[in-house]
């Protein structure tokens, strides 16, 4: 099931001499349990995508489908609670709200779409413990670690029925250990069945994914062949 | 990661998330305020300070108006007097009729007022703080100013002229303190000098009545109009005093939003909508708003209740501290925390509107354009202006609608100010290319972070016009209605030859010199060295000037002013000459080489300004005489000497004395004491003036005005309250920007350099304009006479144009030197 | 063989004498790679018997011959630049010298050769990731391999990254950069032996 469907965006910052094209006719399509890597240096656009797939901004021209729905044809309220419910976003640092523990930063999406306290509480709980942060859920952020926040931050994306999970540079700030953990947990979460985008430079972030497309000055250039069975990788395991 | 337990649709489809949603919000808007209620403390200061001010005002305001009772007056010797009082009584209810007597005191200019009435009957204007109201016609209760003047005590007694008294209580009008009298019992003051009345209903309510007599109704009290003017007037401050903390609060919460940005900015890819994270301000400005306002209602109501017996003093009348405009403070509270959720609503508008990158990469929101800001702040501007124009044009402009315009036309005009901030800023900015890195640096950054700024220049700008309002008004109302001046300096006497209300009678030798040896007993009992001699001139055939009304000074020389050349019937100004002696001169500190050889008259200058209003507004003429044969069209000249109504402040030169041809006469000595006089010393005077037939008048209790000064002050520390405030805000939120400044090896002299310019150029934006702007406003209240405009207070403006600079920029240097702390920590946002 | 195709790609550029061939080859590789004159006919009579390349003479004097490429040595050369090179041992040379050729030749993408070597390092990254992710948890030994390999190749395309960057920077900057030679390899500084 395709969960993100993003068909000749577009996308143009400014005008004339200053005109900048951050997205060029890029044509990308998500499906449900899939991890999707976008790879790109600097200024290709990758970010500009990722905004644009989570409505947080409007392309120039194309369509976005999320759940099939176009995006286009959402009010600015409707697209806050497309977000609410289907879209989860990881940024690269400052994802948690200080001020709320982690459980309740995990709930508030919920929370902000309607759902009782209490049970908004318990499906936080829930996700926190399944990702292991059980023994974090009651503490504030400037108490946590950094890969614990963002560990957080994935639950969050995650919590309740949401199944689009969109991350710029998750793991960016973190050293690689606790990078390799935050990528994990992405992939867990994608195997869950829910569908996800990494935007990012490194490529051994990208190499998470089941997929990698390359991003370049605005245009996908290219991207990887879908992965041999992993049986056949691991044939030196088992021989063991 | 499938945990939903309920299906998305099966769920109200709400775009906002209803109820629950906005309980997210505000639980974690509080958590926030919780937080970090230390940072928004200024804020919660500046609005508690507001409520509380507002507060005490509307106390004191309700209280401090004059509460006088209103009273009808009759002559006492009214032939048909008891007729008259039945048809007052049937016109306007009965009510406390006091009969009046004025005694005088023997050697002393002042009168006493003997009152009579039923003791038993309730009366407003009558009460006893110490013992017992007169029973009899024999027996007094006196003021206690009386008792001093008279050097009297309960128990003592009073003899004056023909009458004997026991002073058996002590009274006071609680009404005006100032009120000095003695009581006695019904039918003790007859022959009255005038009945009065005490009825219900303020004076211009009350229906007309035609006494049987046929005597004219003199109505005393506060008018209606006049008690609606001070609830205006409160209303007005109340208004500015918000707009003013609205102002502040803005700039406060543009820097909240701005520390928050990246929260919101996080909160709105998480799907809330832009009603939500405006929601995240608001309820941050109601937190703010209700935690001041109920603090500042309280602080207000704590300090009326502690300070309003001391306000009894000042404002002249005992005052009831419960009765408080419960209503006005219950507004002042809903409107301080309509005004913080107004606040914080604005910044937070812009900030829901601005990309949500953006917000996240924590970019300021991009500054509106200043010049479609300055069009409205122009539009408002000239609005208001047409408005006072208006206001003045309205005829009767002491009525209701011309006031309400009066005050609406100033609040219009001045909102209308604010929004050319930001241009001044930018203006600012944009020319200072070649100055040290540090000045532009902080220039750069008001520019940048133009809301708060323009807010703060605002907040400064709003505190300058005030006080230069104040000030310029001030001036002008002292221009156009003479100086308020009391009669004497507290250590002056006047000692008249004769009381002045009566006629000045010839002196012989002998009777000077007894004069003399009695003013020079007076001087050494009040230790002053020597007595002034007060020379007037008069006609030895002793014409008088027609129509002279003031009683006593009908044959001194005058400086009059009629309607009709040469001294006509009708005499609207008078002002009694003195020779310019050489003595009078020295004491007043002129040099005979400045006086015209031409000038007959010269005068102190407060007191031109007066002569040429009056003389404009009434088209008559200044002549200088005491009749017909004496009287010619003075040449004046003014000089600066000191004004008091008692003391010299009119000479007539030997010119002057030769062109009219009167004769010079001893009129009273002028007594200068190194300290002020007391009371017992003004007795004791009074009575070595009896014993030889001298009159003595002294310092009545002090009025003079200081409130231009005093608003200048007032306007330049609020305005530098504002200041440290702001920049203080602005600074503390660049501290990021310091840090990298001191890691690139910035000394303190830079930090300090940076401060002081921030509230340096601050100010000067904010006089530049708050002057403009109170100048503007007053030639539009006064445009049909802009005369006395031209003298403006140039000491209070200059004050203000050069003190809050200077002052914020030594305050913003002195300050600022201290080391960010910790460089390397960041705090968590 | 890298210098069979280096030879290829030289004269993908036009005729060239054997002698001339041996001077560019070396110049454009900055002088890293020393080749003997013997080392290049033979290489040249390989091609030849190939069919990658014709000479004009007739195979006696050397110096003298002009060869030129053929139409399949000019697909040859094709491939070879799109192959992946054998990563396990030093690797780099090998993709730098593709690099350096590609950036040289007319007609070729540089960007897209350099792409291609991207995408299939990041597929051979992406496998040992999957490795890594399906392990044991406790298996460090293999994690450990794994990382090392992934560091490695990480790498490589980190030089890909700034290869490519560079090379749009030179591009932006001047279209003749492409035509002159390429700036000679600098020398170390030996410090041992200068001081007697």
């Amino acid at each position: 099931m395709t969960v993100l469907d993003l068909q000749q965006v577009s996308k143009r910052y400014g005008d004339g001499p200053g005109e900048v094209h951050a997205l060029r006719d890029v044509s990308l399509s998500v499906d449900a349990g899939e991890l999707v890597a976008v790879m790109g240096p600097s200024g290709s656009g990758k970010s500009t995508l990722l905004t644009i797939a989570g409505s947080l901004e409007e392309p120039t021209s194309g369509e976005v489908l999320v759940d099939g729905r176009l995006l286009s044809a959402l009010s600015a309220n409707d697209r806050a609670r497309l977000r609410r419910r289907s879209v989860g976003f990881v940024f690269q640092d400052f994802n948690l709200l200080a001020g709320l523990t982690a459980e309740e930063n995990v709930s508030l999406p919920l929370e902000l779409d309607g759902r009782p306290l209490k049970s908004a509480r318990q499906l936080a709980r829930d996700v926190l413990e399944q990702l292991g942060l059980a023994d974090q859920a009651t503490r504030f952020p400037d108490e946590l670690s950094g890969g614990e926040r963002q560990r957080v931050a994935i639950a969050r994306a995650v919590v309740g029925d949401r199944h689009l999970l969109l991350a710029d540079e998750p793991s960016g700030a973190l050293d690689s250990v606790n990078a390799e953990a935050v990528m994990r947990l992405v992939r867990a979460a994608c195997h869950g069945g829910v569908a996800g985008v990494v935007v990012t430079h490194d490529a051994q972030l990208a190499s998470w994914a089941d997929r990698v497309v390359f991003l370049r000055d605005g245009r996908v250039v290219d991207q990887t062949a879908p992965p041999p069975p992993p049986e056949s990788l691991l044939i030196s395991d088992q021989a063991r | 990661m499938t945990t939903a337990v309920v299906d998305p649709l099966a769920r109200r489809e709400r775009a906002s998330g209803g109820a629950p949603a906005r309980r997210a919000i505000v639980r974690w808007s509080a958590r926030l305020f919780r937080r970090e209620w230390r940072q928004q403390t200024l804020l919660l200061a500046l609005v508690t300070v507001a409520v509380a001010a507002t507060t005490g005002g509307l106390a004191l305001a309700t209280n401090a108006g004059p509460t006088a009772s209103t009273t009808v007056s009759l002559p006492g010797n009214d032939p048909r007097l008891n007729d008259d009082l039945a048809a007052i009584t049937a016109a306007f209810g009965s009510g406390q009729v006091i009969h009046h007597r004025r005694l005088t005191i023997a050697g002393s200019i002042a009168t006493v007022d003997l009152r009579a009435h039923d003791t038993g009957a309730a009366d407003p204007t009558t009460r006893l703080i110490g013992g017992r109201l007169p029973a009899t016609i024999g027996e007094v209760a006196m003021t206690h100013r009386l008792a001093a003047t008279l050097g009297l005590h309960v128990g003592a007694t009073w003899a004056t002229g023909d009458r004997t008294f026991r002073v058996v209580g002590l009274v006071e009008n609680p009404q005006d303190l100032h009120d000095t009298f003695a009581l006695t019992a019904s039918g003790g003051a007859d022959p009255a000098t005038n009945v009065a009345v005490i009825i219900h209903g303020a004076p211009g309510q009350l229906p007309r009545v035609h006494l049987p007599s046929g005597a004219p109704l003199q109505i005393e009290g506060v008018s209606a109009v006049s008690k609606a003017a001070s609830t205006l007037a409160v209303l007005a401050l109340a208004t500015m005093g918000l707009l003013f903390v609205g102002l502040v609060a803005v700039a406060g919460f543009t820097v909240v939003a701005q520390r928050h940005l990246r929260a919101l900015g996080m909160l709105t890819s998480l799907g809330a909508t832009r009603r939500q994270v405006r929601l995240v301000m608001v309820a941050n400005g109601a937190a703010v708003g209700l935690a001041g306002a109920l603090a500042g209602a309280l602080a207000g109501l704590g300090g009326w209740l502690a300070l309003a017996p001391a306000m009894e003093s000042v404002v002249g009348h005992r005052i009831d501290r419960f009765a408080i405009p419960w209503w006005g403070v219950g507004a002042a509270v809903g409107l301080a925390i309509v005004t913080a959720v107004a606040a914080a609503w604005w910044p937070a508008r812009s900030l829901s509107r601005m990309s949500v990158m953006a917000a996240l990469s924590g970019r300021p929101p991009r500054p509106q354009p200043a010049r479609r800001f300055a069009t409205v702040g122009c539009v408002l501007l000239a609005a208001g202006l047409v408005m006072l124009v208006g206001a003045n044009q309205i005829p009767g402009s002491a009525s209701h609608r011309g006031r309400i315009l009066l005050v609406l036309g100033i609040v219009t005009a001045t909102v209308g100010l604010l929004p050319l901030a930001p241009l001044g800023i930018g203006a600012l900015a944009s020319r200072v290319g070649g100055a040290p890195v540090a000045v532009r640096l902080a220039l750069r950054d008001l520019s940048r972070y133009r809301a708060r700024s323009g807010a703060a220049l605002g907040a400064v700008t709003l505190a300058v016009v005030i006080a230069a309002t104040i000030s310029v008004t001030s001036a002008y109302q002292s221009a156009t209605n003479g100086p308020t001046v009391a009669n004497l300096p507290a250590n002056q006497l006047v000692v008249y030859r004769s009381n002045p209300r009566e006629p000045l009678p010839d002196i012989n030798a002998e009777e000077l010199h007894t004069a003399e040896q009695g003013i020079a007993t007076i001087a050494s009992g009040l230790g002053a060295q020597k007595a002034l001699e007060l020379d007037t001139a008069r006609d030895p055939a002793g014409e008088l000037l027609q129509g002279a009304a003031v009683p006593g000074r009908e044959r001194a020389a005058l400086l009059a002013m009629t309607a009709e050349p040469g001294g006509g019937s009708r005499i609207e100004m008078l002002l009694p000459l003195y020779l310019a002696t050489p003595a009078i001169l020295d004491h007043d500190g002129i040099s005979p080489s400045q006086i015209d050889p031409a000038a007959d008259v010269i005068i102190a200058k407060p007191l031109l300004a007066l002569v040429q209003v009056t003389r404009r507004a009434l088209g008559s003429h200044l002549v200088l005489g005491t009749g017909p044969r004496h009287t010619i069209d003075p040449k004046i000249q003014t000089l600066d000497m000191p004004a008091y109504a008692a003391a010299p402040v009119a000479l007539l030169t030997a010119h002057g004395l030769e062109t009219t041809g009167l004769q010079p006469i001893v009129a009273g000595w002028l007594i200068e004491a190194r300290r002020p006089i007391t009371a017992a010393q003004i007795r004791g005077a009074t009575k070595t003036a009896a014993a030889v037939g001298l009159t003595v008048e002294a310092a009545d209790r002090h009025n003079t005005s200081q409130l231009g000064t005093d608003a200048s002050v007032a306007g330049i520390v609020l305005a530098l309250g504002v200041l440290a405030m702001t920049v203080g805000l602005i600074r503390a939120e660049s501290a990021n920007e310091l840090r990298t400044l001191t890691a690139t090896g910035a000394t303190a002299k830079t930090r300090r350099t940076l401060t002081a310019a921030t509230a340096g150029s601050l100010a000067v934006l904010g006089v530049l304009l708050g002057l403009g702007g109170a100048y503007v406003e007053a030639v539009a209240w006064y445009h049909h006479r802009l005369g006395p405009l031209g003298h403006p207070p140039y000491a209070n403006l200059l004050t203000i144009a050069v003190g809050l600079p200077v002052a914020a920029a030594v305050g913003g240097w002195a300050l600022a030197g201290r080391q960010p702390p910790a460089i390397a920590r960041r705090p968590l946002e | 063989m890298s210098v069979r195709h280096s030879l290829l790609a030289l004269l993908s550029e036009g005729p060239k004498y054997g002698l001339q061939l041996r001077q560019e080859f070396e110049a454009r590789t900055g002088e890293v790679w020393p080749l003997n004159v013997g080392q290049v006919y033979t290489t040249l009579q390989r091609l030849e018997r190939d069919g990658l390349v014709a000479s004009d003479g007739d195979g006696d004097d050397g110096p003298q011959r002009n060869f030129r490429i053929t139409t399949d040595g000019e697909d040859e050369l094709a491939a070879w630049l799109r192959t992946p090179p054998d990563l396990s041992s030093p690797p780099r040379d090998e993709l730098v010298i593709k690099v350096l050729i590609a950036a040289r030749l007319p007609g070729v993408d540089v960007r897209e050769v350099v792409q291609v070597h991207r995408r299939h390092l990041v597929e051979l990254m992406q496998q040992w990731t999957r490795i890594k992710d399906l392990a044991a948890n406790d298996d460090v030994a293999l994690a450990l391999v794994v990382d090392a390999e992934l560091f490695r190749l990480d790498g490589v395309i980190r030089w890909l990254d700034t290869a490519d960057g560079r090379l749009k920077r030179a591009k932006a900057d001047a279209g003749v950069s492409t035509a002159a030679p390429l700036p000679k390899m600098p020398k170390l500084p030996r410090r041992v032996g200068v001081r007697r």
